[in-house]
């Protein structure tokens, strides 16, 4: 018969368990990265629950995974882009395209500033290459740099530089126009 | 040799990194003395970060709260959960080879779907161990045999290899393991030739694994040194080159000196202990591009064995990765020799003892102690920031020189 001390120390969780408390967590997330990654809302949406299958599918096959936000961000940017890859020729989908981007400060000189800087900040976006966005992505997104080198798969300096070219980019669209 | 006694401003990246707290070693306690010297750098730094938080602003009140939800409302997952156990436990009960091996890698299941349905009817068990054989990466996660999508499951253990490395297709005359053995013979090459043009020696040199072969970056190369690597490469099938400038050259080596006279926090003491003001330039000079030649070389090796330690290399690719680390421990050796015959007058000027116990106490790796001991030659001869005692640094450097002998004894 199990003792007292035993009935109450928590059990540990089930894979699946963990993998269900991984996907509430960080879907939305990757569902937001996936969006800002081109993808359309319904593929977005669909790659971010393949990622966590194919997390589940990871583990019953033995991978350990140290960080899991980060193997997830890992795994979906590669489904992503195998994704983009296969629409080669289709227009990327933008979130930005479709939003109206008006600043609600009260005070409308206010307003007309930001609503400029936002539009040049969404050109100056546009116009990074595809890594420099990507690094920029997943900086917000809170990653380090070395975290970021796995998740794009090149050297952390590599990381660096596309960021430092990135921030140069935006601030001479943005700030020195 | 370079005069190492001027605080040079530090560049873009690097002010970049000190924000975003990533910068390592030395160089954090440089950055932070130049900055506080330099209105220049700070006004500098002020901009980029003021981008940043433009930026975030951005993103954080414009662009992410206009995304469009989920059109959907999120999937039960678990349902795919039991429908993924009880399929695997089918396949273990029909074959006691998968059952101790595990299942396939989804990857390659995915792409060879046919082939495989094939297989399993006429025995599901033989496929599976010709399969086996026939790969050349076994150190590739294993997944379960059912594939979840069409598309392949990327690998997270080879995580500097780009997605499309990841993802790439067998050729459809069915040899899954020809691919990745013809890619990992090019890396091989790539590595013996880069190490015999000196450029994996802390060069900005990145060599990424693509679908379709290896890819070469080399970011703000002079024009000599990209033809120098172009002609040691062109050789190789499959290796392509991309050559990023930037806006300023960087020099590969470190500047890490950034004090003037009477900067260093015992500029006295080593004076007067090393005979004077040239005679510290130059010692600091000598002893921080030694340890500059170290550092290199331990952080060659560590490259090496993770670009390819879980790799299965054929014996003669095995050969020559085992070379090139065979020539890095040689050198390695040579450069720690030469910063000890270095040192030793220097300890026996500045005094302190070295802990006999201290070349064994804590197992420490090669790069370890050749990182702990540039950290502190910065501290003691570039002006690193340090709340040690000068006696504190000069004891801590001869016990992780000591750890560093013994290390790169091994």
């Amino acid at each position: 018969m199990e003792s007292t001390a035993e009935l109450l120390r928590p059990k540990p969780l089930s894979l699946q368990d963990q993998v269900a408390a991984a996907y509430e967590e960080f879907r939305e997330d990757l569902y937001r990265y996936l969006l800002l990654l081109g993808l359309n809302p319904s593929q977005a949406q669909e790659t971010a629950q393949e990622t966590f299958l194919r997390m589940y599918l990871a583990q019953r096959g033995g991978t350990k995974i140290r960080h899991t936000r980060a193997w997830i961000f890992t795994v979906a940017h590669n489904l992503a882009l195998n994704l983009r890859q296969s629409e080669q020729g289709i227009h990327l989908y933008d979130p930005a395209d479709e939003m109206d981007l008006p600043s609600k400060d009260p005070d409308p000189e206010r307003q007309a500033i930001d609503n400029q800087r936002n539009v040049r900040l969404q050109d100056a976006l546009k116009s990074l290459s595809d890594q420099q966005r990507h690094c920029l992505l997943l900086r917000a997104e809170g990653f380090r740099y070395r975290e970021i080198a796995d998740i794009i798969g090149v050297g952390t300096s590599t990381v660096g530089e596309f960021l430092r070219r990135a921030i140069s980019r935006l601030r001479k669209t943005v700030y020195e126009q | 040799m370079s005069n190492k006694f001027y605080s040079p401003h530090p560049e873009d990246d690097e002010l970049l990194s000190y924000s975003d707290n990533e910068l390592e070693g030395a160089s954090v306690g440089r950055v932070r003395k130049h900055l506080k010297e330099c209105w220049r750098c700070r006004t500098q730094i002020e901009d980029l970060q003021a981008t940043v938080t433009g930026f975030m602003r951005y993103r954080d009140h414009t662009l992410v709260p206009n995304l469009p939800a989920p059109p959907q409302p999120w999937k039960n997952l678990r349902p795919d959960f039991d429908r993924m156990d009880r399929e695997s436990a089918n396949l273990a009960a029909r074959s006691p080879l998968f059952a101790r091996f595990g299942p396939l890698p989804a990857m390659r299941i995915s792409r060879i779907a046919v082939g495989i349905a094939a297989l399993a009817v006429i025995g599901f068990g033989f496929g599976y161990v010709y399969i086996m054989r026939s790969m050349t990466a076994p150190t590739l996660p294993v997944k379960p045999e059912v594939a979840v999508s069409p598309t392949p499951a990327p690998d997270p253990v080879i995580v500097k290899q780009n997605s499309a490395a990841r993802t790439a297709t067998p050729s459809a005359s069915g040899s899954v393991a020809e691919q990745p053995a013809r890619l990992m013979n090019a890396e091989v090459e790539v590595a013996v030739a880069l190490h015999k043009a000196s450029a994996d020696l802390g060069e900005p040199v990145e060599v990424v694994r693509e679908a379709n072969g290896i890819v070469v970056t080399g970011t703000a190369l002079p024009a000599n040194r990209r033809q120098e690597l172009t002609a040691a490469l062109s050789t190789i099938p499959g290796v392509s080159m991309r050559w990023e400038d930037t806006r300023i050259s960087r020099n590969p080596s470190r500047p890490n000196a950034n004090f003037d006279a009477g900067r260093l926090p015992w500029q006295s003491e080593l004076e007067s202990a090393l005979g004077g003001k040239a005679a510290l330039e130059r010692t600091s000079n000598e002893l921080l591009d030694l340890s500059d030649a170290v550092t290199a070389r331990a952080l060659a090796l560590k490259k090496l064995n993770d670009q390819f330690a879980s790799a299965s290399l054929k014996a003669d690719d095995q050969a020559k990765i085992d070379a090139i680390k065979t020539d890095h421990q040689a050198e390695l050796r040579k450069a720690v020799d030469a910063l000890n015959r270095r040192a030793t007058p220097v300890f026996e000027k500045l005094g302190g003892t070295v802990d006999p116990s201290s070349s064994g106490a804590v197992p420490v790796t090669v790069l370890q102690a050749a990182q702990k001991t540039d950290q502190l030659l910065n501290v003691l001869f570039a002006g690193a920031d340090t709340n040690r005692s000068l006696p504190q640094t000069v004891e801590e450097l001869r016990n992780a020189m000591a750890r560093l002998r013994a290390a790169s004894a091994n």
